[in-house]
């Protein structure tokens, strides 16, 4: 195999491994994140503390440029369970179980999170 | 060959990736995961850079992710075609320039492929103002170097074929 290839393979095999052992050090605590933000484009719009909730309930986020998506939330669990986005990737994502995974609808700019009670803020890009 | 030549050459090129993007987008996304895009469209980026050269292949990127947003309707796949496609191709574009003796082509068109969804990764995160969104980097990663390296096969096969057509 010609040096160049090797090169590129060994670093390519070190970012993935890497990436692997952050996500598992980061997402390896135990508690289990009960409340949940919805962003749209960086901007709160809306925080459920997951466990006050009795009933199931949807409610609709919009965009502002014609998108939007239906958040479900149930008692201890949120998803996204319909969009207008062209690929739905986000409502294919299921429940937002970890902090580290949330579900994200790109083309509406729409992200839903879930963290820890009180735990601070550490995954933002300042403006 | 006279520049008419070269430019509906190089307009057909562009043709050809508008289709393959358009077509492209009409898969459903297997994985869950926000900006899978095979980019299978940069078989001819990289066939235009094999055959014509950096500035030639750059325009058939630019061409073709320009009028693919029009055509396809929608800002937001514009910032990440562009930013997955131009970083993937100035990365292989500086790998055949410089490295091209010490490097194959489908090691660089995986380099290519990493690049590109690197780049999208990288929009995104913009666009939704969070650093959480690389937690799909892994999954990322290994799809780029699929696609890459399967990009970098066909690209090898048609830019060969095309050089003996003479079209440069």
């Amino acid at each position: 195999m010609k040096k160049g290839n090797l090169i590129i393979l060994v670093f390519i095999v070190l970012i993935l491994i890497i990436s692997l052992i952050s996500i598992f050090i980061l997402g390896s605590d135990a508690t289990s994140p009960t409340v949940a933000k919805i962003t749209v484009y960086g901007k709160l719009e809306k925080t459920i503390d997951l466990n006050d909730v009795k009933e199931p309930y949807d409610f609709e986020v919009t965009n502002g440029t014609g998108g939007y998506n239906v958040i479900h939330v149930e008692p201890g669990k949120i998803c996204i369970s319909d969009a207008n986005c062209p690929d739905h990737v986000c409502v294919k994502k299921g429940y937002v179980t970890s902090k580290i995974a949330p579900a994200v609808c790109i083309p509406n700019g729409v992200m839903v999170e879930v963290d820890d009670p009180n735990a601070p803020e550490i995954d933002s890009l300042s403006q | 060959m006279s520049r008419l030549h070269k430019l509906i050459y190089l307009a057909m090129l562009v043709a050809i990736s508008l289709v393959i993007y358009i077509v492209e987008l009409q898969l459903p996304s297997l994985i869950p995961v926000p900006g899978v895009k095979l980019g299978l469209a940069n078989v001819v980026s990289l066939c235009a850079l094999l055959i014509y050269g950096p500035s030639e292949a750059i325009i058939v990127l630019l061409l073709r992710v320009l009028l693919g947003s029009m055509l396809t309707g929608q800002m937001v796949s514009l910032a990440f075609s562009l930013s997955g496609g131009l970083l993937s191709l100035l990365c292989m574009i500086v790998l055949n320039k410089y490295f091209s003796n010490y490097i194959s082509l489908w090691a660089i068109s995986i380099a290519g492929g990493v690049c590109h969804n690197i780049g999208q990764l990288f929009i995104a995160s913009i666009i939704v103002d969070t650093l959480k969104i690389y937690y799909y980097l892994p999954i990322l990663l290994i799809s780029g170097v699929i696609t890459g390296y399967f990009i970098g096969l066909a690209a090898d096969f048609i830019s060969k074929h095309l050089k003996k057509m003479r079209i440069n």
